[in-house]
């Protein structure tokens, strides 16, 4: 039990807790900057000080003993924070009139909570270049005051170690791969450190300028780009996605790859407005009579409730897979992947696909000093709790000889996001199976189409597709439909550890 | 009857977009005139120097020429209190910019590179101010006592602080009339 004084009123508690989180929990609030709730605290901005007993201490990182006697906002307290914040208000460049995050700002609202009003001292003393290589993030040290936030987030949640601190004092800048540009850099576009940085040093170039936090709506949801599933929260303004960001109470903790981050955005902004068709709604309307002579064809690319639909419809409906899915029972959770002391990875790159499980094997190589094996090293030797992680597309042959007689958990990667529901719903019913001669119409239904159909619908006298892209495969077919995007439709999906992910409708379709 | 306080105002490098907000205050320009305020030297009453013992200096803009030093440095000597309104005069502001650069590369982009300038004369005179090598905010020069941030700062910001002076009174921005752009 410890007992301790907070501005002359005593408190006890029994568990290990900083000055901060206490303070948090009473209600007694202490303006942080370099302090993030889910990463470890540093304690460099020195903005939460405190004092105890007469020595100044930082709320953040100091842990709360016996016998501490804590003042926390007398006068002189807040002459000091404010002159805390005049020092990094004047190191750089923090004229927030030519910012795009003004008015969006973790820091402008620091000078706004403290009142400063003007600087002391002569500003714009070291400029620094601007880096504008990165495709997706622009990366600017002149307005950076050095939380060392994205330098925490990168290595200790996202496992990619790209960006440190360099130079000392008033020249220390972030750099990317000790000094390389960043779009050069081993940077893999999660975007983690722009989520986090307090200033506009990181921004999105695909989000600036589109909408500040406060004027979007936030809604939580589940990424559909990959069958990881990770929990995102996507910023509405109209009928725009300015920006999506990863949620940190989701059951991936905040851990997001440029795919959900960047490209899901992208590829809405691209089909907005193009297309019309929810096929759960809609496709009675379009197709009256199935006849026997008709074939459907559904892919992992939609959901639950749209393969139902179809199946409803269509009393011939068979799954695309890339191949054959004999194994996509996994029986781990994602919680789980951070107990291994083995990694064996067979047929994929962890810093461009799943990126979420590559961030999670990275953190964990580093910080638990785990082994991680690719299965092109001939020979190797496991130790430890072991998983095998490879896509279910993968050549089975050459995992089973690999695996055969190892004692080890297995992790199988499918390629379409809903495969596992897929598979649940329409089973091992593929198109490869199919006695082509007894059906001569068919229909597709894929909302991303990434398997290579020519040579199986070439066997067919009628060819049509229900897909986002309709320019893409219109010459293949006979008519092409447009489907809406994933924003734009309640659904369900199973990842790949089963988990069923409910998405919420984003955007109301559009009647084009 | 009490004594007018006398009000002046300068504008030096900024848009002037300060003494637009200045006169956006519209109705209570009257309540703060009735209230005893009065103009002298301002861009308003188109008159350049205010006189000594002058009350409410206000400045605009930043400092980048030499002229605009002696300017406010003559503001210093005649106003009791000087306020700087406007991001430029208190921070520096958009002018800053420049100072990324020398002043020789400045004068080369602006006159002889330019694509709409076909003399590509630089401009040379006595009369014409010389810029200084660093544009700076007004406190990097004289001695400033309030300031009023903003790009540029509200009428009621203005208000503000001008009604709480004239009453006597010390002012303070808080909330919403606190704002740096």
């Amino acid at each position: 039990m410890k007992k301790f004084k907070i501005n002359s009123v005593e408190y006890s508690i029994d568990t290990e807790k900083t000055i901060f989180e206490f303070l948090k929990d009473i209600g007694i609030y202490i303006p942080t900057l370099c302090y993030h709730p889910y990463l470890r605290p540093v304690g460099s901005c020195r903005v939460c000080i405190i004092k105890d007993r007469g020595k100044f201490k930082n709320s953040c990182a100091t842990f709360i003993d016996d016998g501490m006697d804590i003042e926390t906002h007398t006068p002189e307290l807040i002459e000091i924070r404010k002159w805390i914040l005049q020092f990094l208000f004047s190191e750089r460049n923090h004229y927030c009139m030519y910012c795009c995050v003004t008015n969006d700002c973790e820091f402008q609202n620091l000078g706004y909570y403290t009142g400063l009003d003007h600087f002391h001292f002569p500003t714009f003393r070291n400029i620094f270049d601007i880096d504008n290589s990165h495709p997706y993030i622009l990366f600017d040290n002149n307005r950076c005051v050095l939380c060392s936030r994205c330098v925490r987030v990168c290595s200790e949640v996202a496992g990619h170690f790209v960006l440190s601190e360099n130079n000392k004092g008033e020249h220390s800048i972030i750099v990317a791969d000790n000094g390389v540009q960043f779009g050069k850099s081993s940077c893999t576009s999660c975007g983690l450190c722009v989520q986090v940085c307090p200033t506009g040093t990181f921004v999105d170039k695909y989000s600036m300028y589109l909408g500040r936090s406060w004027e979007t709506q936030k809604i939580r949801s589940y990424c559909f780009s990959c069958p990881v599933g990770c929990g995102i929260e996507i910023y509405k303004r109209g009928n725009n996605i300015v920006k999506i960001y990863s949620d940190w109470n989701s059951f991936t903790k905040g851990l997001i790859c440029y795919k959900g981050r960047y490209e899901t955005v992208i590829n809405y902004r691209k089909y907005k407005n193009k297309t019309n068709i929810d096929i759960y709604e809609d496709l009675n309307k379009i197709i009256k009579n199935v006849d026997e002579n008709s074939v459907a064809v559904v892919d992992g690319t939609l959901f639950n409730e749209e393969i139902e639909k179809i199946r409803e419809l269509f009393p011939n409906t068979f799954a695309l897979y890339k191949v054959n899915p004999k194994i996509l029972d996994n029986s781990i959770s994602f919680d789980e992947l951070d107990n291994y002391q083995t990694y064996i990875i067979a047929g994929w790159d962890l810093n461009k696909e799943y990126g979420t499980i590559g961030s999670i094997i990275k953190r964990n190589k580093y910080y638990r000093n785990c082994k991680v094996i690719y299965l092109d090293n001939e020979k190797f030797e496991v130790s430890g709790k072991t998983i095998f992680i490879y896509k279910n597309y993968y050549d089975p042959n050459f995992i089973s000889g690999f695996i055969g007689g190892m004692d080890c958990d297995h992790l199988v990667l499918p390629l379409n996001t809903n495969d596992v529901g897929l598979l649940k719903l329409i089973g091992n019913k593929t198109l490869q199976e199919v006695d082509n001669l007894k059906y001569s119409s068919i229909f597709i239904f894929s909302r991303y189409l990434n398997i290579n159909i020519s040579n199986i619908i070439s066997r067919f006298r009628r060819k049509f597709l229900f897909t986002i892209d309709i320019n893409r495969y219109s010459d293949l077919f006979d008519e092409v439909f447009p489907i809406v995007s994933e924003f734009e439709i309640n659904g369900s999906f199973y990842n790949l550890f089963n988990q069923l992910l409910y998405v919420e409708r984003v955007f109301d379709k559009e009647v084009v | 009857m009490k004594t007018k306080k006398l009000v002046s105002t300068i504008w030096c490098e900024g848009c002037s977009g300060c003494h637009m907000s200045f006169l956006d205050m519209d109705e209570k320009l009257v309540d703060l005139i009735k209230n005893g305020m009065a103009f002298s030297a301002t861009p308003f009453t188109d008159l350049k120097i205010p006189p000594h013992g002058t009350d409410i200096g206000i400045i605009e803009g930043s400092v980048a020429t030499d002229t605009q030093e002696e300017e406010v440095k003559m503001m210093r000597e005649r106003c009791k209190i000087i306020i700087a309104m406007g991001d430029c005069a208190v921070f520096g502001g958009i002018p800053t910019m420049r100072n990324r650069y020398e002043t020789t590369e400045i004068f080369s982009r602006a006159y002889k590179q330019a694509e709409t300038n076909y003399n590509q004369h630089l401009p040379a005179g006595e009369d014409i101010s010389k810029l200084l090598a660093k544009v700076k905010p007004v406190n990097e020069v004289i001695k400033v006592d309030y300031y009023i941030p903003g790009c540029p700062p509200t009428p009621e910001a203005i208000y503000e602080v001008l009604s709480k002076l004239i009453e006597g009174k010390t002012p303070e921005l808080k909330g919403k009339l606190l704002s740096y752009e």
